[in-house]
């Protein structure tokens, strides 16, 4: 059985496009007791509207409350978690024994555990499982062969972080940003101090340079080990980041889904291909993380952490006049007549073409689409869809 | 209340019983870490006669994060504590509980996982289970600490009310990926307590990063000292863990004389205070979301 692909949703927008674009469920922070202070996070309004077009595509919808609750957080979580029953939303995803004691009240409502709790052992698994829980994410710290081992050992359902951001340190334990800047990393308000640079001394002797130190992680990507977890019969394979652009989950999601549906029907392609695909939205540094085991200095970021995507993206197509054959296109970076275009999207592949003339709404003919978030209007050789992508090919 | 100390040496037992220990935490060879010493069985055996001798009961600090490949590990060692007269199981991992079960040491674990015990319904919880006692997270208030103990009797209560609070728990062997990336030949580095790490735009705070076989971790630039709150907090209070990395000896058994005894603080406090601060004791972390600062 093919394991779900759970993707990241930062709004409503994305949650569409990472649902239309592969994904078999999302997840999604709300307002309150979720982590990712700076996630657009989502009102009840707006859960019912995801969970609705989720369902409607038979997929699911998982809302985060992961936050370590202090005794001031814990007010008006009974109520959330009952709109969050009524409104049918698939599973919460906790870290917090009150959360899970409480959640457990709503027989519909699944319940998850949080890569917060840092899960690395068949042991904790099964200890989970009895105070109700139906599906441990577990820590990104463990490896291919343990992730066997705590398959073999129990049935609760596995969920694997496969693509995205790394903490430096295990998840749910780490108080440097509460520390040094005092925002809590484990009520959403990390500041990411493991990726700032520091000098290092031994008894009071320098040994860095000009602040080289560093801790940071790189990015977690894991193409070419999707048939190896998808034999262990986990049951998702989990992207990292609700904050990430609606490009990048799109790009992200369907490679994985590629990749996924070409080794369930015995079709792989060379490796480069998916990877070139991540590529194209893929801005940091990745590697496999530990799946391979213990981390080497390969895993770490030690240059600059930033890199240009091989494509930039432009722009979303909003609506298409067959008639006309010209597409509405949300634009959202600066393209032009006569630049090469790639059309992604989500079930057609992608073709490019070259642009030969774009206009306002108004009808006014225009060189450039340059100021953001404009709606204009292009002709297109090929039928287009809403929500798919057009990437400008550099 | 307990004054719990770290035993680093079975001749110390005598000594740290006379400055005012209660209980002695001991790290086993087996899964432990963040420690200047470990302990072998033969060797915790005989601690536990000397110190039961002075009536001290003895803890060992499982703080080792549990991998899949540990279990077997966890599971002897929980099979040889259940033959011993051992007085409390630390635990930063809950899987010791989950295995503590099966040797019927479920009530001599202490849940310490440094953050995660950080609201009043946490306790409620591990009662159930009948745990020994749980660790309240070191970075919640002092206010904090008075509510979940007025809000909660029951099972014992504890927490680490001195030293270097650790703040960052990697698996990555990050010193020695740095020295194998500038291509620096480091030798022992491994549990050496002087490396600090210092950010650039606090260069007043010297950070202690410690690397061992667990991997890497970074502690507070500050030594935490608590002798005005323990006053408040000692009615909920079963333990007061005074930890002990980075601390020589004269400092160690000073704090511990002070904690024992109120006339001792100010003398500790005159010779070692400079080096101390009040943790997250007034420390009130934000969260608010949207909150773009930092």
């Amino acid at each position: 059985m093919k394991p779900e692909l759970l993707a990241p949703a930062g709004d409503l927008e994305r949650v569409k496009v990472a649902l239309l674009y592969g994904a078999d469920a999302v997840y999604i922070g709300g307002t309150k007791f979720s982590l990712r202070s700076r996630a657009s996070n989502f009102s009840l309004p707006q859960i019912r509207e995801a969970v609705l077009f989720a369902h409607g595509l038979g997929k699911k919808v998982y809302v985060t409350a992961n936050i370590v609750f202090h005794d001031e957080d814990l007010e008006g979580l009974d109520e959330y978690l009952g709109e969050l029953a009524t409104i049918h939303v698939d599973a919460v995803i906790a870290s917090s024994p009150y959360v899970i004691d409480r959640a457990a009240r709503h027989p519909g409502l699944a319940i998850h555990l949080s890569t917060q709790q840092s899960v690395s052992n068949s042991a904790l698994v099964k200890f989970w499982a009895g105070y109700g829980v139906q599906r441990v994410v577990l820590a990104r710290e463990v490896s291919l062969s343990e992730i066997r081992a705590i398959r073999a050992a129990t049935d609760t359902g596995l969920e694997v972080f496969i693509h995205g951001g790394m903490c430096s340190s295990y998840s749910g334990r780490c108080t440097l940003s509460n520390d040094m800047t005092d925002r809590d990393a484990n009520r959403g308000g990390c500041a990411h101090s493991c990726r700032w640079n520091y000098d290092l001394y031994r008894n009071g002797i320098l040994h860095s340079e000009a602040y080289d130190f560093q801790m940071a992680a790189k990015d977690l990507q894991t193409v070419r080990f999707i048939p190896d977890l998808m034999k262990l019969g986990v049951a998702a394979l989990k992207i990292e980041g609700r904050m990430k652009s609606l490009h990048y989950i799109a790009t992200v999601v369907n490679a994985y889904r590629r990749i996924i549906d070409d080794a369930e029907d015995g079709t792989l392609h060379p490796w480069p291909v998916y990877e070139a695909a991540i590529a194209k939205a893929e801005n940091r540094q990745t590697s496999f993380g530990f799946l391979n085991g213990t981390t080497t200095v390969d895993q770490q970021v030690y240059e600059s952490g930033v890199s240009e995507p091989s494509q930039d993206f432009v722009g979303v197509v909003l609506r298409y006049d067959p008639d006309a054959k010209t597409a509405t296109i949300g634009q959202r970076n600066v393209f032009g007549t006569g630049d090469r275009i790639e059309l992604f999207t989500p079930d057609r592949g992608s073709k490019t073409f070259v642009l030969e003339g774009l206009e306002t709404l108004d009808g006014t003919q225009v060189p450039f689409a340059n100021h953001a978030m404009e709606t204009v209007r292009i002709p297109t050789p090929y039928p287009m869809k809403p929500y798919d992508l057009l990437r400008k090919v550099n | 209340m307990r004054i719990v100390a770290t035993l680093y040496d079975i001749e110390e037992i005598p000594g740290l019983s006379a400055l005012g220990a209660d209980a002695f935490l001991v790290h086993p060879a087996e899964l432990s870490c963040k420690a200047r010493r470990s302990f072998s069985r033969p060797e915790l055996l005989e601690i536990l006669r000397r110190a039961h001798r002075f009536g001290k009961p003895v803890y060992v600090h499982l703080n080792r994060m549990i991998h899949e490949p540990d279990l077997p590990v966890l599971d002897d060692f929980l099979h040889f504590l259940s033959g011993t007269a051992i007085d409390g199981i630390v635990c930063f991992d809950l899987s010791v509980l989950a295995l503590a079960q099966t040797h019927g040491l479920v009530g001599k674990v202490i849940y310490r996982p440094g953050t995660m015990n950080t609201n009043s319904y946490d306790p409620w919880f591990f009662r159930k289970l009948h745990l020994k006692g749980i660790t309240l997270s070191k970075d919640i208030t002092l206010s904090e600490l008075i509510s979940i103990g007025e809000n909660y009797q029951g099972m014992e209560i504890s927490v680490v009310g001195h030293g270097y609070l650790f703040l960052f728990y990697s698996k990555r062997p990050l010193l020695r990926n740095y020295f194998i990336h500038k291509d620096v030949k480091m030798a022992g580095f491994l549990g050496d307590e002087s490396f600090r790490l210092v950010e650039k735009s606090r260069p007043e705070d010297w950070y202690p990063i410690f690397e061992d076989a667990a991997g890497t971790h970074i502690f507070r630039a500050k030594k935490l000292q608590s002798f005005n709150e323990i006053k408040v907090l000692r009615p909920y209070l079963a333990d007061l863990f005074v930890d002990r990395l980075f601390q020589k000896d004269d400092e160690y058994f000073a704090a511990i004389q002070a904690y024992a005894d109120e006339t001792k603080e100010s003398a500790f406090l005159q010779t070692f205070g400079s080096e101390c601060d009040s943790g997250f004791y007034y420390q009130k972390t934000l969260w608010k979301k949207g909150d773009d600062r930092g």
